[in-house]
């Protein structure tokens, strides 16, 4: 049996018994849905969820996704047609921005690598210097390999492109040392610990690694030779004390090595992500509770980030047994280690659908 | 304030309801404008559009004053009334200088109401991001990524707020001058008097000066010359730029052959079509310097950057000004 009909039928099967809560403003988003891929159509809306949901129900897509943008009209085109006239703000997070190699079937510590990242934004930038509450920032789980964070708040609808460029170049660390390091006469002058953004993080980190006791991981956190860090140690007194009140030339190094320092502290400071999602306001996202034609599995809202298990929590199909044909012996993770033999076999719904969305197992027509 | 000071304040601050307020009292009729007020309005134009307009703003006579200040609304009605971008942008530059003037040695309360009064909000001395973003000045140095940020709020420095609402008067004042006032045509008459200078448009089809090409430019070559791989928008960006800087179609595509997934065919394909040779049958130019920084192709910006919004525009300049200078030695095609 042709996996995609097959998955369809399920998918249209959960989509009859569960309704996709739309997302606000329903009628102001556009909707791109694919099959074959991850988008095979858009400009298509939807006039509540209703309709949404009806259209899920018998059409039902593999993947189905809708623009952080409100358009005066969604479904025209071309783009400029649609008059867009504000925008959520996305932050997008992959295991492609973490990993070289993104394995088929990710094990829990490297969705674990994703979730880092998107604490690290929350605790780090959104709520700290941003502002933003808790409430304001809602976590989906993509439902495949990342997450996504909306922001949906009045704040952020009228940013233009390049308001957001900033906002994703300063969670991301994108800088200069140079503007934080600078040359005063014959002194150094640098942030200090108390102040605000990048400066106050970069002093932080500065101090709390030299606290570090140490020396080869002082020297793997700065990005610094073994001998520049004893150097620092011996007179780290006086370091710190600089460090504390802005004046970096107690150390020492160059004002060149102080660059290179500050750029091994942004790089694991800074936020990995895809860029791209959050600057581009024409950008179509997975629409939270659907279901990922990658997985099975779906886009969950998730509540708290701590206790989230993404290959656990987002399962939604049955546990009543379905027959598939297994090619390959399968060692995987999907709500608890599977080890799977291959051949013809009944396997529960949930882990059948996981396995022939990835192309793992082939549905077997018993009719 | 008696009416004196409100006055030298709304000279400088035409901008603000006072100033508004003011002129409104006068009850001026725009259909029969007293010659002052027009001559010194065509005057403030003509100031403007050779770097800005020099205001009495410290004057002890209120008809001095009152000129000053009238000249405002009424120089905006003239220049709406032009179809001349030139013009227009020339005029808020100059009205932008002489703002800045006044801003710089402003008292610290002045700058924060005229700040407010202009949308940007600011709270002890803080502005909210989303302000600043909205207003942001084009220096990297002002770059979000550098600013003391904290709970929504940034810390800025004098220099930096009186960017920011220079800027925010500029957009505002670029908007009032882009809408034509009903009822008001007859003024444009006057829009004769107003002279500028245009800089002769240069022919910057000579040899081609690499070393006249904007950083972004540099680099974009330079990582193609080196065989890193560049992508869809960075190859487009380079091809329109040389494209248009008169290169001859074999050697852009030289450019691009030490590309890992290079194919002679689309590469042509593509090159031609950025020269209107096919498709659409107009030449394209590159993006503008802000879809550079959107596509994160703005490297290294240097100064001169800070006056342009192409890339090409770079090039032009540095070309105007090689020819200004009378700089020999080019090789001549």
């Amino acid at each position: 049996m042709d996996p995609k009909v097959w998955l369809r039928d399920e998918f249209s099967e959960y989509y009859k018994k569960h309704k996709v809560e739309s997302p606000p403003m329903i009628n102001r988003r556009e909707f791109g849905v694919g099959i074959e891929k991850k988008i095979d159509y858009r400009h298509l809306s939807f006039k509540d969820d209703n309709a949404l949901n009806a259209y899920l129900r018998i059409n039902t897509p593999l993947y189905i996704s809708y623009s952080a943008a409100y358009y005066e009209f969604p479904g025209a085109t071309p783009m400029i047609a649609k008059n867009l006239l504000s925008a959520d703000l996305i932050f997008d997070f992959d295991m492609g921005d973490v990993m070289s190699d993104v394995p088929k079937f990710p094990r829990p510590e490297d969705l674990d690598l994703v979730k880092r990242e998107v604490v690290k934004l929350i605790e780090d930038f959104l709520i700290p210097d941003f502002g933003f509450s808790k409430d304001e920032i809602l976590v989906f789980f993509s439902g495949s390999k990342g997450y996504h964070i909306h922001i949906r708040s009045d704040v952020v609808q009228d940013m233009d492109q390049r308001s957001r460029m900033e906002i994703v170049d300063y969670v991301s660390g994108i800088m200069n040392p140079r503007f934080f390091v600078k040359v005063v006469g014959k002194s150094i002058r640098g942030p200090t610990p108390g102040m605000g953004g990048w400066h106050g993080k970069i002093a932080r980190e500065l101090l709390d690694t030299l606290s570090l006791g140490s020396p080869v991981e002082m020297s793997r956190r700065l990005g610094i030779g073994l001998s520049v860090v004893n150097r620092l140690i011996e007179r780290k007194e006086q370091v710190v004390a600089g460090i504390k009140s802005g004046v970096w030339d107690q150390a020492p190094v160059s004002k060149n090595t102080w660059y290179s320092i500050l750029q091994s502290i942004v790089a694991g400071r800074g936020v990995k992500l895809d860029r791209n999602v959050t600057i581009d306001m024409a950008r179509l996202i997975r629409l939270p509770m659907s279901l990922h034609g990658d997985s099975g599995l779906i886009v969950a809202r998730v509540k708290n980030i701590d206790t989230f298990k993404p290959l656990d929590d987002a399962i939604v199909f049955d546990r009543d047994y379905v027959p598939v044909d297994v090619p390959r012996n399968l060692n995987i993770y999907l709500g608890g280690d599977q080890e799977i033999r291959p051949g013809e076999q009944e396997l529960p719904r949930y882990l059948a659908v996981y396995l022939v969305a990835k192309g793992g197992a082939v549905p077997v027509d018993r009719s | 304030m008696n009416y004196l000071d409100e006055l030298r304040f709304s000279v400088k601050y035409p901008f603000t309801e006072l100033a508004k307020r003011i002129v409104s009292e006068m009850k001026i009729s725009f259909d029969n404008l007293d010659p002052v007020f027009i001559d010194r309005a065509i005057q403030r134009i003509n100031q403007d559009v050779k770097g800005g307009v020099l205001l009495n703003a410290n004057s002890r006579l209120t008809r001095v004053l009152e000129a000053d200040l009238v000249s405002f609304p009424v120089s905006k009605i003239i220049v709406s009334l032009s179809p001349d971008s030139f013009l227009k942008k020339k005029f808020v530059s100059g009205e932008a200088n002489a703002l800045r003037k006044f801003l710089f040695v402003e008292k610290d309360e002045v700058l924060n109401s005229l700040a407010l009064e202009l949308g940007i909000k600011i709270v002890g001395g803080k502005v909210h991001y989303k302000s600043y973003l909205k207003f942001i000045p084009p220096d990297e140095s002002y770059k979000l990524v550098y600013q003391d940020l904290s709970s929504g709020y940034i810390r800025v420095n004098r220099s930096t707020l009186v960017e920011l609402i220079t800027t925010a008067f500029s957009r505002k004042l670029e908007s009032d001058i882009s809408r034509k006032p009903k009822g008001l045509e007859h003024l444009s008459v006057y829009l004769s008097e107003v002279s500028i200078e245009r800089k002769q448009s240069i022919n910057y089809s000579g040899p081609v000066d690499a070393d006249a090409f904007p950083p972004c430019m540099k680099k974009l070559l330079a990582d193609a010359s080196a065989g890193v791989h560049l992508g869809h928008n960075a190859r487009f960006a380079l091809a329109a730029f040389l494209v248009n800087v008169g290169l001859d179609e074999d050697k852009i595509i030289d450019v691009f052959r030490g590309q890992d997934n290079f194919n002679e065919r689309l590469t042509r394909y593509h090159v031609e079509y950025i020269m209107g040779k096919k498709g659409s049958g107009s030449k394209r130019l590159p993006p503008s310097c802000d879809k550079m920084k959107v596509y994160g192709l703005c490297f290294n910006p240097d100064n001169l950057c800070k006056r342009i919004k192409n890339p090409l525009g770079y090039y032009k300049a540095k070309i105007r000004r090689r020819n200004y200078h009378g700089s020999k030695g080019m090789a001549e095609r």
